[in-house]
């Protein structure tokens, strides 16, 4: 009996595991509906969920309070990680991966090529001309060998809303759309003068519908909604009750699509997900403030740059604006020292304003400007004989002192240039073809058109590298090359280092060149030099009516140093170091008058007080485990995970952390797709690293760096908390019921936690929240 | 003997020279108010004055009709003004607007109805402004407008519940002068169109007067026990139907439409001001000038003071500038010669530390200003001038250019939007073009800015007086309508209308008020029921017949109880309806307990009903909420209240039946949240 039991009971013990529904991580018949929600800040929607409207004793916001408060799941501490905007973190939270988009649009130092992430039109118009299929974000995901999160469904299994990491267009989408745009209610309700609803308004309700017909198709896994309504909103206006207005009309959406998802043949395996890509810091009677940074980097004071940024300034009131394609503006400075009339040409500040709360600053690099002026200076023919033999000798010693790091470049490049060569033509010898059914073609083609284009630009600043390289000033007759041979037009070159930016050239001196004792070029009195750090942060605005917001427009800028070390400057008393050790441990140091001279460093460290950048020491909300003092706990190293539990709360949330996400080596972060060769690999990382700002520029709370329209409402991209302190509410099978989920997570625990839950294999299986 | 003048050629240059400088002089006079004098006002010093002591309060205040009719009630809500004075004169008390509130004589919410809404402080215009109005290109207010008011009871801007009554009457006017007046000749046609343009203007004024008030107004909590004022959904549809009366067509659309606008219009108002204000906050630093934000009769960040410092150099915007004096619509104040001989008021102010200016009284470095110019903040696309300092005609000659195209194209020319739409189509894109050039355009637009700004600028007593007086001498010169008032005139015959509106409502059974007020329920009693093709019909017939023909149910001595139930109906059915449009499940947004009382009304008052579409539209709102519920019972009542509505028209014993369901159904929870919702359907 008892062997017959040994021989049974395995077999039974068997039987019943198999009887055991299968765990839901095996399983790939769940469905992911996402409701993605541009700049809803998280304050603000679970106080309304929390409010009792005395009308009718329910919620406010009855539906999500009713579906997500009482029958899911809600993340009280969801922050974004990095920068608080949009094109960055729908980045991360579409992939699961550290961020490889670091702004709403970036520009290439060596072509000056432009990223922009948030325009539309020409996407469309490209997809319509057959030039195109996917958003600018999503080729680069691609070119990065980083999937979408929808790329884990079969194609046909998914449905995915027009967004900023969008693939391919639906038509019949935006047909529907035009007609319900063109009805006639819609005509009679302009006749009648109450108002017909825009054309985003009309695509929103389409889009709405489409969703709903999804809904109801049982092979379709990922089903996705993006809006940017709230966001919009939210710019234009800080009135509670606009704001409140625009919750309500989100809480009707999600009744409608819950009532769908329960008509719906998958209604049971159905997990819904509503996320927000940051917050904004709406604060009723508070209007936000411009502080135009193209005006100070065009005005003297700021260099007299010739200033790039991605849109037409409204103030400007140019039809130009109406253009829809532009990506790139160019806006003259009257002042400019050196570079008059040659602004289409010689851009030396390139501003990425998009992200309202922030601002990223390419530079031209200093020493290419110096090379710029001195061959400017060597081509005059009255330059006397011994100004010219030192500044012939001071351009030799500039191009010297780059020569190993160029030549390197040059070298690394030219590697490149070949394989990417090699490449074009393998890609051309397949013969194909472009095609509306699948994508996949076009894509190939997308790809290629892309390559063709860089191997042109590329090549091209590397023969201007080149032809740098093998010049030599002469020291007794005029230069009469063309200096666009030697100077790339439209190019920023290598970063600028700190010490750079510290005593930047921005043009000649107003008395030309001068030698000093010894015969050789005086650089001090020569050039113009503008330190970019204390004269950003002496700006102040005498124009500011309300008192409760402070006349300095900028908080702190934010730079990237060697060895993992990011230095955040409020003033020249006021700095910190954030350095990351190599096993990830993250500490902060309180510095002042950090300076860069002959390649070092030099700062003297400074006990923790208050008024330092991100304001930690002093912030009562700042969470340290019991009995640890404030200044040696916050300079000692920690993991993410104690720093994101000890300071979470604070006025600007995860800052630490977030600034150590935005200034990585972002080459680490590209994993290049399947099959790369390692020199190919190297070149995409090079692309990746060649798009990173000089530094950052943070605006104080409620001001704004926007140049596109005038910005009276709420604002995002800083690390401020009610910016940063984003959205994550789930829902459906796998997830648990009536669960308020306090312990903080940012947006990297977004994606693998999602489609964990789907039962799809996570991209960073430790990120994982809900197992 | 005659002798011929023949004049050297020089000469005759020297008498051209002579009449343009006559010319000239005499626009000038015309141009400049007689009252406009170049003062020369030494520096001063501001009187200091509390701002929270003189901003003046708005309230309601209400009073009963207690013989509105041979049946029920009604009540007059008016809207007040509460000013401290800064001056002599003390506190004073202004009624704006009132709105009549047909209450049936009840206590249920759910039976009221908002009618007709008074500007107090209109006057109608007197035959001799009337000619006027009708020459053209006469672009001048005559003195104050008028000089004799008669205090009865004034006529209504606008009655809510009959909203599509004004759309024949505007049809009609447009039909007779496109087939009429237009075909005549020349005089005849720019006559007509003179007085048309004017008569609406006159309007749009009047109406964005009314709005501008309105929006000001506190909103009451609602519910049965506070009748204080408006809810904000009643203040919400008041405000739209007042703006919507400027458009044609404006009176179709429905209540609940209605309803949304006024609210998203409030919010895009916000959107705009707020945007307005740092477009000009950014201008003035680009230009090194000092802006503040001024408060006017409680009305908070809507226009802004602009100031020239004359002892302080701020620094200048390096970019060019003639964008941001674009936007500000004036001269740089520091090539203009005016300004170092200034002869206008200047104001000692002080900065603080930054530079920034102080609120007046504050310690701080002191400072010496001069206005440049008044801005409001309300027009759609960027802050408008509305008073130049340096320059009295500016702000007028803009008005007034675009007044001379525009009535020498309809009435000079004779162009129409029909046969000469290119002209039209041009004139938009030129205008479209401007508008994103930063140009203010929109005429009518600048028209609902200037007819906010002249009546708070009278209401205010929170302003220093000296600059209250300047922007007062200013604002005068954009009165272009001969059929336009003084504002200061307004808002003192306000009182004399109110207290005539208040002795008619008293009058009992001589009350004219009354006697209109029995009419019109008769007339929405006659109402219930009929399509809205029956009532356009019903429309034309009464414009047709100059008035005569009006569709009204018979007098009846339970005409009140009648009305009452529809009344009932339709709040019910508005309710239902408003929840089977979410197609969401109903439980979750609304207490079933209130649902199920909403069905059960329907079902006990529809059978009593005759008119077919009512019970139709209230038999299918109860079947599809059947579909959408999850509640068993409320479910069970939806079976049976449909069934009760097919079953067909039953007589009812409205004396005893329906009072008596009145007070066995209506709960306090259901009137209470009747008028927060939408009691002006």
């Amino acid at each position: 009996m008892k062997r017959v039991f040994r021989w049974l009971a395995p077999l039974v013990f068997a039987s019943l595991i198999a009887a055991q529904p299968v765990p839901h991580s095996d399983r790939h018949d769940r469905r992911l509906l996402i409701l993605k929600v541009d700049g809803l800040g998280a304050d603000r929607l679970y106080d309304a969920m929390r409010e009792i409207d005395p009308t009718t004793g329910k919620s406010r916001l009855p539906w999500m309070s009713y579906v997500f408060a009482e029958h899911g799941t809600i993340f009280d501490n969801f922050y974004t990680r990095g920068i608080s905007l949009s094109a960055p973190s729908w980045s991360m939270l579409d992939t699961g991966r550290h961020g490889i988009i670091r702004g709403n649009v970036e520009f290439d130092r060596y072509t000056g090529h432009t990223y922009d992430y948030l325009n539309f039109v020409p996407f469309y118009l490209g997809y319509a001309r057959k030039l195109r299929v996917d958003m600018p974000g999503v080729e680069v995901l691609d070119r990065a060998g980083i999937p979408l999160v929808s790329d884990r469904f079969p194609l046909r299994q998914v449905f995915q809303a027009p967004q900023l990491f969008q693939r391919g267009v639906d038509w019949t989408s935006l047909s529907h759309a035009l007609e319900r745009h063109f009805s006639g209610k819609a005509v009679m309700s302009m006749i009648e003068g109450s108002g017909s609803p825009s054309m985003d308004e009309t695509l929103l309700a389409q889009e709405v519908a489409d969703v709903k017909t999804a809904i109801a198709e049982p092979e379709i896994f990922y089903i996705d909604y993006y809006t940017g309504e709230i966001d919009h909103v939210g710019h234009a206006n800080n009135d509670p009750a606009a704001l409140m207005a625009q919750l309500k009309h989100l809480d009707a959406l999600v009744g409608r699509l819950w009532a769908a998802i329960q008509s719906s043949p998958l209604a049971q395996d159905t997990t819904v997900v509503m996320v927000s890509d940051h917050g904004m810091n709406n604060v009723p009677g508070i209007a936000s403030q411009g502080f135009s940074l193209s005006d100070f980097f065009g005005s003297p004071q700021g260099g007299a740059h010739h200033v790039i940024t991605d849109r037409h300034q409204l103030s400007d009131y140019k039809l130009a604006g109406l253009n829809p394609l532009v990506s790139r503006v160019p806006m003259e400075s009257k002042a400019s020292f050196y570079l008059k009339g040659e602004t289409n040409r010689y851009p030396t500040a390139w501003l990425d304003v998009d992200g309202n709360e922030r601002a990223s600053v390419w530079l031209r690099n200093s020493d290419l400007n110096k090379i710029h002026i001195l061959l400017l200076q060597l081509a005059r023919t009255d330059l006397a004989p011994e100004i010219r033999r030192a500044a012939a000798e001071c351009l030799d010693e500039t191009i010297d002192r780059h020569r190993a790091a160029w030549t390197a470049t040059a070298n690394e490049l030219d590697q490149e240039m070949r394989a990417l060569a090699q490449r074009i033509d393998e890609r051309k010898a397949e013969g194909l073809k472009r095609t509306r059914t699948g994508h996949q073609a076009d894509r190939l083609l997308d790809e290629l058109d892309d390559w063709q284009r860089e191997e042109r630009e590329y090549t091209s600043y590397l023969t201007h590298l080149r032809g740098l390289l093998a010049f030599r000033a002469d020291p007794a007759n005029p230069f009469k090359q063309k200096i666009s041979d030697l100077v790339p037009e439209l190019v920023l070159g290598d970063l600028n280092t700190v010490g750079q930016l510290q005593h930047y050239i921005a043009g000649p001196a107003e008395n030309g060149l001068v030698l000093d004792t010894a015969g050789h070029l005086d650089e001090d009195r020569s050039f113009r030099h503008v330190d970019y750090f204390s004269m950003l942060a002496a700006q102040r605005v005498h124009n500011n009516p309300q008192p409760t917001v402070s006349p300095r427009p900028i908080d702190f800028m934010a730079m990237a140093l060697a060895n993992g070390d990011y230095w955040l400057y409020g003033d020249e008393d006021k700095q910190l170091i954030i350095h990351v050790g190599p096993d990830g441990r993250i500490s902060v140091q309180p510095v002042q008058n950090l300076k860069e001279e002959d390649g070092h460093l030099q700062f003297q460290k400074q006990p923790w007080c208050a008024g330092l950048p991100l304001h930690i020491f002093e912030d009562p909300a700042l969470h340290l485990p019991p009995g640890a003092d404030r200044a040696a706990w916050l300079s000692e190293p920690h993991t993410e995970r104690e720093w994101m539990d000890a300071i979470h709360k604070t006025e600007y949330s995860n800052g630490v952390i977030s600034i150590t996400e935005y200034f990585s080596p972002v080459g680490t972060n590209v994993p290049g797709p399947p099959g790369i060769s390692p020199i190919l690999l190297r070149y995409e990382r090079r692309r990746r690293e060649l798009v990173q700002p000089d530094f950052e520029v943070f605006a104080a709370d409620h001001w704004n760096f926007n140049v596109r329209d005038f910005n009276p409402g709420g604002n995002h991209g800083s690390f401020l908390r009610i910016s940063t302190h984003s959205v994550w509410m789930m829902e459906g099978r796998g997830v648990p019921v009536h669960t308020v989920i306090q312990e903080p997570y940012d947006t990297l625990n977004f994606a693998s936690t999602i489609l964990s839950v789907a039962g799809r294999t996570p991209p960073m299986p430790d990120r994982v929240v809900l197992q | 003997m005659v002798r011929k003048l023949s004049l050297a050629p020089e000469n005759r240059r020297n008498v051209r020279k002579i009449i343009a400088i006559v010319l000239f002089f005499a626009g000038y006079c015309c141009l400049v108010p007689a009252s406009v004098s170049a003062a020369d006002v030494p520096l001063r010093k501001p009187e200091v004055i509390s701002r929270q002591s003189v901003q003046p309060k708005y309230y309601w205040r209400t009073v009963e009709i207690q013989g509105a009719g041979t049946q029920g009630g009604a009540q007059i809500v008016t809207l007040f003004c509460h000013m401290e004075s800064a001056g002599s004169d003390g506190a004073r008390e202004v009624p704006l607007v009132a709105i009549l509130r047909d209450t049936l004589g009840d206590d249920d919410v759910r039976s009221d109805r908002l009618r007709y809404v008074w500007l107090l402080s209109y006057v109608h215009p007197t035959l001799g402004q009337q000619a006027l109005s009708a020459v053209p290109f006469f672009y001048w207010r005559v003195g104050s407008g008028t000089k004799s008011v008669k205090y009865k009871v004034p006529k209504p801007l606008i009655d809510i519940s009959q909203p599509t009554g004004p759309i024949v009457s505007g049809v009609t006017h447009d039909i007779l002068q496109w087939s009429l007046f237009d075909p005549m000749m020349m005089p005849v046609r720019a006559s007509s169109r003179t007085f048309r343009t004017n008569e609406l203007d006159n309007e749009r004024l009047h109406l964005e007067e009314a709005v501008g008030y309105l929006r000001e107004a506190p909103a009451s909590a609602g519910g049965s026990m506070d009748s204080s004022g408006l809810t904000q959904a009643e203040l919400n549809t008041v405000i739209a139907r007042l703006s919507l009366r400027t458009n044609l067509l404006g009176g179709l659309v429905s209540a609940q439409r209605a309803e949304k606008m006024g609210e998203t219009d409030g919010f895009e108002q916000e959107a705009i001001r707020s945007r307005n204000m740092e477009t000009l906050r950014e201008s003035a630093e680009k230009a090194g000038l000092i802006l503040e934000p001024i408060s006017l009769a409680g009305h908070n960040s809507q226009y802004a003071v602009l100031w020239y410092p004359v002892n302080v150099q701020f620094a200048r915007s390096d970019s060019p500038l003639y964008t941001v004096w674009k936007i500000l619509s004036i001269s740089d104040p520091a090539k203009d010669r005016r300004l170092r001989d200034w002869q206008g008021p200047r104001f000692e102010r002080t900065l603080d530390s930054n530079g920034s200016l102080l609120p007046e009284g504050t310690s701080g470095a002191p400072v010496e200003l001069i206005p440049l110019a008044v801005y409001g903040m309300n027009y759609p696309t960027r802050p408008l001038l509305l008073a130049d300092f340096r320059d009295t005609h500016r702000v007028r000659l803009r008005e007034m250019t675009q007044r001379v195209v525009d009535d020498s194209a309809s009435g000079i020319l004779g162009l129409s939007h029909f046969t000469n739409w290119y002209f039209f189509a041009g004139e938009g894109f030129f205008e479209f073009l401007q508008s994103h050039r930063g140009g203010a355009v929109k005429r009518l637009a600048r028209l609902d800015c200037y007819s906010q700004f002249r009546v708070e600028l009278s209401l205010d007593h929170s302003l220093d007086p000296a600059l209250r007086k300047e922007m007062e001498k200013h604002v005068g010169s954009m009165a272009l309508n001969p059929l336009e008032v003084a504002p200061g005139l307004e808002i003192a015959v306000a009182q004399g209308h109110y207290l005539a509106l208040t002795a008619d409502a008293d009058a009992g059974t001589k009350s004219k008020l009354a006697k209109h007020l029995e009419n019109d329920r008769r007339v929405e009693l006659a109402e219930f029921g009929r399509t809205d093709r029956q009532r356009l019909s019903d429309a034309l017939l009464h414009q047709a017949s100059f008035g005569i023909y009006a569709r009204r149910a018979k007098e009846s001595s339970i005409t009140t109880l009648k009305l009452a139930r529809d009344r009932r109906i339709d709040y019910n059915l508005a309710f239902l309806d408003a929840l089977v449009q979410a197609g969401t499940d109903p439980e979750v947004t609304y207490p079933v307990e209130r649902i199920r009382e909403s069905v059960n009304t329907l079902a006990e008052l529809t059978p009593g009903v005759t008119a077919r579409n009512v019970r139709a539209h209230a038999a299918a709102t109860i079947n599809t909420l059947k579909s959408l519920s999850s509640d068993p019972l409320l479910q069970a009542d939806c079976t049976r209240a449909a069934a009760d509505i097919k079953a067909g028209p039953r007589l009812l014993d409205l004396d005893a039946g329906l009072v008596s369901s009145r007070s066995d159904t209506a709960s306090a929870h259901e009137a209470d949240d009747a008028k927060a919702s939408d009691p002006t359907k």
